[in-house]
């Protein structure tokens, strides 16, 4: 007869288990609350959290499923608000604008630009946005305005300028976060492709962040971290009854 | 747990936004006020996984697992549209219709202000309603009877028979960047780094307004804009706090783990 020296693993199998999904679902609130955090933020995507099976190998051969989780970024059209500001622009369909970062090209589609002291479109961290790879210059010097075509086109004292810069990526679930609402490329988003998107002046777009939906997300993470909670427990009790009153004589 | 901290941040620029709101219409009737915006970003990115990892098979991850830290507020923008033209037939309520400032004198340094109910001293100069003198300085003559400023900036007092009694050319300021100006209350604004440096020229010339006498420039606010980014901003607030109670919630189940 083969003895076990200490607990056998599948006793604890269940408790590693409760305390995976704990985990996840912390991670998930985690993602949760900066949805909701980012509700007002200028064109803010949401991440919804996934969560996929994985095997592991047990000590004595036997493969278990492991539970990860996976963010995936929902890059649908957020709302459209009316600004005012003639150096709001915001996209309508896919794509992105460009921004000189300080350490190569960003993107985002937070469309809330303003003018620098040299009459450049800047974000408002002070980075350029770029129209023909190059600075877009709107030095309005007639009082006329500046006005964007829908097709990306500005116009500067009535004459035709730089044509701002949207590209598209092939998987930009892969677009690395850096926060200030920009994105970085990174190899599996795939090279910039220019784009041909409708641009509006004037507006910019809300995040799409769906509350309802977090709001049962929410509740939905509660009451799953308490069932977690009572695995745990019960796998403890279950652990009790072993090591105290399975044996004993009389 | 990053929620509580996550969701908190959430709070704190509603709470930003909401002040930024209310002074919008603490103004709404404040001549020449441009309203506020706040704009807000995503805070920084933890990253669990690399987006484009590669799995064991060798497959790579089409997704990575980033998990943000909240948000923050980015800037609070001045829109510099331009507010509507209230009648008032008074004299010396000037509207500048189009872009540009009045440049006033204040202590000794240059400030510049939208709001044109301009008023006279008793030395005959041309005043704010704070008492601070327009410039460049002009003192309408003793007798002046009418002053009139036509929509070009000349500034004309007459007497009674409606002769000239002196003549004062009006200069008006323009900015590259007028959002980058400091308000410093009282309607006026500083010049700094990034509105650029004043560009001085006459009104209706280039690209500066022209002058509109017996009106006042109102305020750009909206009001019903404000009144649903009130209640926007209200809601975003509550369910960001929802979001701190649920992550204590879970923490409290955490440590009654142990009996």
């Amino acid at each position: 007869m083969k003895l076990y020296t200490g607990l056998h693993p599948y006793t604890r199998l269940g408790a590693m288990e409760a305390l995976e999904g704990a985990k996840i679902l912390e991670t998930k609130l985690d993602v949760t609350t900066n949805n909701l955090a980012n509700a007002n933020t200028v064109g803010f995507k949401t991440i919804h959290t996934t969560f996929h099976e994985y095997l592991l190998n047990l000590q004595d051969g036997n493969r278990r499923a492991a539970k990860g989780e996976q963010g995936w970024a929902d890059f649908s059209q957020g709302s459209l608000q009316k600004s005012d500001s003639p150096f709001d622009c915001a996209i309508d369909g896919a794509g992105f604008f460009v921004v000189q970062g300080p350490n190569g090209p960003l993107y985002t589609r937070a469309g809330n630009f303003t003018l620098n002291d040299k009459y450049e479109l800047v974000t408002q961290e002070g980075y350029r946005v770029l129209g023909d790879g190059a600075p877009i210059v709107l030095e309005d010097t007639t009082g006329k305005g500046t006005w964007l075509s829908e097709d990306g086109h500005f116009f500067v004292d009535e004459t035709i300028s730089s044509k701002i810069d949207i590209v598209t990526f092939k998987n930009p679930q892969a677009l690395k976060r850096l926060g200030k609402n920009y994105f970085q490329a990174t190899k599996g988003a795939g090279t910039p492709t220019p784009g041909e998107p409708v641009v509006k002046q004037g507006y910019i777009e809300n995040s799409n962040v769906n509350p309802i939906l977090e709001m049962v997300n929410l509740i939905d993470l509660n009451r799953g971290y308490e069932v977690q909670q009572k695995t745990l427990q019960t796998v403890d009790q279950l652990n009790d009854k072993a090591a105290n009153n399975i044996g004993r004589v009389g | 747990m990053r929620a509580l901290w996550t969701g908190a941040s959430g709070m704190n620029s509603m709470q930003l936004n909401l002040d930024v709101i209310s002074n919008n219409l603490a103004n709404a009737k404040t001549t020449a006020y441009k309203r506020s915006r706040a704009d807000f970003e995503d805070l920084i990115y933890q990253t669990i996984k690399m987006p484009g990892t590669e799995n064991g098979d060798g497959t790579q991850m089409p997704t990575g697992m980033q998990v943000g830290l909240g948000s923050r507020p980015s800037a609070i923008q001045k829109i510099f549209t331009q507010g509507d033209y209230q009648s008032t037939g008074n004299n010396l309520d000037w509207a500048i219709e189009g872009r540009g400032f009045f440049k006033i004198l204040v202590n000794g340094e240059e400030l510049y202000t939208r709001a044109g109910a301009f008023k006279l001293d008793r030395d005959g100069y041309i005043v704010t309603s704070n008492g601070y003198k327009l410039q460049p300085e002009f003192a309408v003559p003793q007798g002046t009877i009418n002053i009139t400023i036509d929509a070009y900036g000349l500034i004309t007092a007459s007497d009674e028979a409606g002769n000239a009694l002196a003549q004062s050319q009006l200069t008006i300021t323009d900015f590259p960047n007028p959002a980058g100006l400091i308000s410093i209350g009282r309607n006026l604004y500083r010049q700094s780094e990034a509105s650029g440096d004043p560009i001085e020229g006459n009104p209706g010339t280039d690209s500066f307004g022209t002058i509109a006498q017996g009106f006042l420039e109102q305020s750009n606010v909206d009001v019903v804009q404000e009144m649903v980014d009130m209640i926007v901003t209200q809601r975003t607030y509550e369910l960001n706090s929802k979001a701190v109670q649920t992550a204590d919630d879970m923490l409290g189940i955490a440590s009654n783990l142990k009996r």
